[in-house]
């Protein structure tokens, strides 16, 4: 499945230049299709596998003794349910934007270049859901860090695209960073660092340790447990865009073409979530950690909310939002309930890559233009588009029977059933309450950005000057094939009440991952309460937006931002404050050591060889520089060895 | 007594001194010729099976003072010589290509570097490895005082000394350890016997006397000021630094010798010497990040993995000792490609340079990073390899960097997980510089327009390249020369192979 992206990507770096601009994008578009197929092929055989078993496959040695009992670690390959469903998720909408960018990166000059690099990172990033240890993970999770410093500054003439691009692999070397800690620390705990031997080693007694006794298996909240899925939850914020590492993606987003864009939102930053639900009985053992999952979420879902309400950029927007809905995944994979937050990573994906793309189609048409206060009254103009906007946005807002509304119920109801905080099997805690309330208002503030969003671009009247168009073929296929997806991709994990076989998506993922001990069960009306609380979130934000922003173009384009405004703008300062607290010293303090380096030790060893040269060149026999070295040298060993000799012979 | 090994030791410096019988024209060729053999002679070696014992020579030298010809090779010796094997052979073919007629000296001076260093890989006798040790630097010295910039004298002058007094420190520790251990002869093995009935303090000097001069050799922090001025001073072709890059061998001295020989003061003490590799490793990759000069930049940032290779070996952890071996090996592929990088950078900015300025300010110029930007628009190909290596040198998985610094900070994270997460920040500061110089040469908008590379600088990057990525995601074939050595080492038994 990883060969044939791998292929293009060689093919496109090898013969890029020689191939005329469709043919790449062909010839790239059919590897990710190819491996559509057997990503296919893969589901339709996980659907029959057992719990508890998977698909492995185990190559070579790839590092030596980090498989206890100088055993090494091999490099290998695992298929079950949760990584057949990504892989799916990754080869189906990233076929769909590669069509999709085939017209949209149209008489670019570097075409290959781009498709090439798209293909390597679809490469990676199934290397990293197919991996079956954490190492092997850690490949494709850097390579799709690589990917996407390549994407990202992929118009690196641009000084801010190039800024982006180095912002984003850096922060996310900071998340890398933990996340090797997090697997050293499961190494020192449990020996192994193989997926599949983790999950099992709760089930077993003992587990070898290299060089060490058998020690026990790590209890139920042990500290070297919450520590590592603190360090994995810190590793998952850098590629997740979480808080405190959610800097780089919208820097990322705004430069670079919208394809880029969405190949990040709806399958890289995903890969967070995928860490914690494929480790998910490693945090159905840590409540403490887990909670902080869900908090971190809600935090930046709030976070991303808040940035993205007074936002001016076309895809700044989305970028936010994209931000804020990780942090619902987050919240989902921190209560406990895993397949919800993957069902919201599938359901996502949908409606974001649909907007992401209908953005893209709208700058198309605007030739370049991103600015939301330019633009209004494309409904005429951009027909499709409009229509599967419209869809997108209901989607997202989480609209009733569409897929965002199933996915983020779901999220909701797991909130109140969380067993990490102090609720108990009976009763919803008063936590648990906090948290579903903070979550409401996000969704409320969701479905507010984003009818705003809708507003501000499609209603009203054109406020910009540009010739608005309708994009070819194979630009709204793609488009129109998921806004289909957006709307009955929820339909696989409908709620309970409608019946015990209603849901699709829950028994097959229960298959891998845990399954938190001790959910509240809700009983009666309170069942209905995370649905009610919900639709009623989709209407004030409806209103809210409406209220605000269904006026005249005059009046948007004057608009001065309030104090609200601004720092929701500036997303609340968060760059400022890490350059100002972490950047700034880090860059003096370099500057620093490096002065004190040369001038200091460097410095003293100079004057001393300074010293020294004088002391020879007035021994006049000793002309040049290498050959007093040499000399001393040769006399000190030499004086040395004759010293060894006398002392020998009197001994 | 078996001829291949000698002969894979002694044919450079042969070929040195034939070189000099061939006519000044042909002598770059002649000394590719020459290491590409010695290559092959590697090769064989390899190929022969993991039972390299049958390699060994040991004959008498200076009876009377216990001293043997020594040498014999293992998976580990194995993979760092053919490491040095490929590289010369490489450097010296590049060097071909900048040849103005004045270099006739500097290829028997590296090809008798090559044999120095071989022969401390293959070295069994501490005195053989000593003289080995130590007599490597006198071409290295008059590499960098024939072919040195204008402060050459000065670098010079600062690495003889450092190197001198670690050198002779050692030689202390050396004698000191076969009188105190009652050891017959200076062998290795001989040594090993002995060693345990030394008293603990007076371990803890000899393993002192040891590590001072594999800390000016690594380096490691405070004995590393030598070595930004000895890359910023060398031959802006960077050959002369790849040579040098070779050379730190100090990694390879303390697995070899300082460990096995002093176990418990390594364990003892452990912390301390941890602490200091980290420091070093995180001091080096700071510091980078303030670098004007390419060749000093390279210069810290090998300073840095230097760092980490001394906190694998102190790890005192099998994966974390592997991983030292396996990343001495590596960068020394990977970073001696990026000097040689460097040097292609300083053949197309010199050009660039006119005007009246002196020959030194100009290449002071042509070195500085970011005075000329963008070059992706006019040398893909060029940017494509560079970044690359670069990420190779920052660790990025699937690259050969990222097997060795793993597995180090893997290791060092059993033995004490403080010093190790210091380590880890290494990991962010090294995206940090490198990304940095990265996009202020390559990035952003063009300043100039240069040659894309040429095809004699292929041929020098394509194998190179390859084997970055083949190691990076291939590992096992060194890793099955690596393992068994480190197993041997820690009392471990193998699993069988299957």
């Amino acid at each position: 499945m990883i060969v044939p992206p791998l292929v293009g990507w060689l093919l496109l770096i090898a013969f890029g230049k020689r191939l005329a601009e469709p043919t790449s994008g062909y010839v790239a578009s059919g590897m990710i299709l190819l491996s559509f197929v057997m990503a296919v092929l893969g589901f339709a055989g996980t659907m029959g596998l057992a719990e508890g078993k998977q698909w492995h496959v185990q190559l070579w040695e790839f590092l030596p003794f980090i498989g206890g009992e100088g055993k090494s670690l091999h490099m290998g390959f695992a298929l079950d349910q949760l990584s057949s469903l990504m892989t799916l998720i990754i080869t189906g909408i990233g076929f769909l934007i590669h069509v999709f960018a085939i017209g949209y990166m149209h008489g670019d000059s570097g075409f290959s270049r781009f498709f090439a690099y798209l293909n390597f990172f679809i490469a990676f990033m199934l290397v990293l859901v197919l991996a079956d240890s954490l190492p092997i993970l850690f490949i494709g999770w850097e390579g799709v860090g690589v990917a996407s410093f390549l994407l990202i500054g992929f118009w690196y003439k641009d000084f801010n695209n190039s800024n982006a691009a180095r912002k984003a692999f850096i922060v996310n070397r900071v998340g890398d960073a933990f996340l090797m800690l997090g697997m050293f620390l499961l190494f020192k705990e449990f020996g192994t660092l193989n997926l599949h031997e983790l999950r099992e080693s709760f089930g077993s007694i003992n587990v070898p340790l290299v060089g060490q006794v058998t020690k026990n298996v790590v209890a139920f909240g042990a500290p070297g447990l919450e520590l590592a899925c603190i360090f994995l939850l810190l590793g998952a914020a850098g590629k997740s865009a979480q808080l405190p590492l959610s800097t780089w993606l919208p820097d990322a987003m705004a430069g670079p073409t919208p394809v880029s864009a969405l190949i990040h939102a709806a399958t890289m930053v995903t890969a967070g979530v995928y860490l914690v639900a494929r480790n998910s009985e490693l945090f159905a053992h840590a409540p403490v950690a887990s909670s902080w999952v869900a908090w971190v979420g809600a935090l930046t879902a709030v976070y991303g909310a808040v940035s993205a309400i007074a936002q001016t950029d076309i895809k700044k927007i989305l970028a936010y939002s994209t931000v804020s809905q990780l942090g619902f995944m987050f919240v989902a994979v921190g209560c406990g309930a895993y397949w919800v937050g993957i069902f919201h990573v599938l359901t996502h994906a949908f409606f974001k890559a649909l907007l992401f793309l209908s953005s893209g189609s709208v700058i198309h048409a605007l030739e370049g233009e991103q600015d939301v206060r330019k633009m209004g009254g494309l409904r005429g103009a951009l027909p499709t588009t409009h229509a599967v906007s419209l869809i997108g946005t209901l989607a997202i807002m989480g609209v009733p029977l569409l897929s965002g509304f199933f996915s983020k119920d779901a999220i909701l109801e797991s909130a109140l059933k969380s067993p990490f905080f102090d609720g108990s099997k009976d009763a919803v805690g008063s936590i648990n309450i906090l948290l579903f309330a903070v979550m409401v208002i996000v969704a409320t503030m969701t479905a507010a950005y984003m009818w705003r969003w809708y507003v501000l671009v499609f209603s009203g009247e054109y406020r910009g000057n540009a010739h608005p168009h309708e994009s070819g073929a194979v630009m709204t296929l793609p488009l129109m094939i998921l806004a289909v997806l957006s709307v009955i991709g929820g339909w696989i994990g409908l709620p309970h009440f409608l019946g015990k076989n209603a849901n699709l998506i829950e028994p097959f993922l229960e298959k891998v991952s845990a399954n938190a001990k001790g959910m509240t069960e809700l009983k009666g009306i309170v069942e209905f309460i995370p649905l009610i609380c919900s639709i009623i979130a989709v209407i004030a934000g409806y209103f809210i937006a409406n209220y605000f922003y269904r006026r005249d173009g005059a009046r948007i384009m004057a608009e001065v931002p309030n104090g609200f405004g601004t720092a929701s703008r500036n997303a609340l300062f968060l760059d400022k404050v890490y350059d100002f607290v972490l950047g700034n010293p880090s860059r003096v303090a370099a500057v620093f050591f490096g002065i004190v380096d040369k001038s200091g030790v460097q410095g003293g060893a100079q004057l001393l060889g300074e010293q020294v040269s004088e002391a020879g060149s007035s021994l006049s026999f000793w002309q040049s520089g290498f050959a007093r070295g040499y000399g001393v040298s040769v006399l000190i060993g030499t004086v040395a060895l004759i010293a060894f000799l006398i002392v020998r012979g009197f001994a | 007594m078996n001829w291949v090994l000698n002969a894979f030791i002694f044919l450079p410096l042969v070929a040195a001194l034939l070189s000099l019988a061939v006519p000044k024209a042909a002598r770059g060729k002649f000394a590719v010729f020459a290491g590409i053999a010695n290559l092959a002679i590697g090769v064989y070696i390899w190929l022969s099976g993991i039972a390299f014992d049958k390699f060994s020579t040991v004959i008498d030298w200076l009876p009377g003072l216990g001293v043997k010809y020594a040498v014999s090779t293992d998976g580990v010796s194995l993979l760092l010589s053919l490491v040095t094997a490929l590289m010369v052979p490489i450097g010296l073919y590049y060097l071909t290509s900048r040849d103005d007629g004045k270099l006739s000296a500097f290829y028997p001076l590296a090809l008798a570097m090559e044999t120095g260093i071989l022969g401390i890989f293959a070295a069994r006798d501490l005195i053989l490895f000593y003289v080995f040790f130590e007599g490597t630097l006198i071409p290295s010295l008059f590499l960098l005082g024939r072919y040195g910039r204008a402060a050459r004298v000065q670098a010079l002058t600062t690495m003889a000394l450092y190197t001198v007094f670690g050198g002779l420190l050692m030689l202390v520790s050396i004698i000191g350890t076969k009188l105190l251990s009652g050891s017959p002869t200076f062998l290795l093995e001989d040594l090993l016997r002995g060693v345990r009935q030394i008293p603990e303090w007076q371990q803890v000097w000899l393993f002192l006397g040891f590590l001072v001069a594999f800390a000016v050799k690594t380096p490691l922090f405070p004995m590393h000021a030598w070595l930004p001025e000895f890359h910023g001073q060398n031959h802006p072709s960077g050959v002369a630094d790849l040579m040098g890059t070779l050379y730190k061998v100090g990694g390879y001295g303390l697995f070899r010798f300082a460990l096995p020989l002093f176990p418990d003061v390594a364990n003892n003490y452990q912390w301390i010497w941890m602490l200091l590799a980290a420091f070093t490793a995180i001091y080096g990759a700071w510091i980078a990040f303030a670098q004007t000069d390419f060749k000093r930049l390279l210069a810290y940032s090998g300073i840095s993995h230097m760092g980490l290779v001394a906190l694998g070996v102190f790890s005192l952890h099998p994966a974390g000792s592997s991983g030292a071996i396996l990343l001495l090996a590596f960068q020394g592929i990977y970073s001696s490609a990026l000097f040689l990088v460097v040097g292609m950078l300083e053949r197309r900015f010199i050009v660039l340079e006119g005007g009246d300025e002196s020959k030194e300010k100009a290449l002071d110029r042509a070195l500085e990073i970011g005075r000329v930007r963008g070059l992706a628009a006019s040398a893909p190909a060029f940017a494509g390899v560079a970044l690359l290596l670069w990420f190779a040198s920052i660790g990025v998985p699937g690259l050969a960097g990222f097997i060795g610094e793993y597995s180090i900070l893997l290791g060092a994270y059993q033995a004490n997980p403080w010093i190790a997460a210091i380590a880890v920040t290494t990991v962010i500061a090294s995206a940090a510089f490198a990304l940095t110089a990265y996009q202020k040469t390559w990035y952003e908008e063009a300043t100039h327009s240069v040659a894309d590379l040429s095809r004699r600088e292929w041929t020098v990057l394509v194998p190179i390249v390859a084997l970055v990525v083949l190691f990076g995601v291939y590992s096992a074939p060194a890793l099955e020369l690596v393992k068994p050595v480190v197993a041997q080492l820690y009392g471990i038994v193998l699993e069988a192979k299957k």
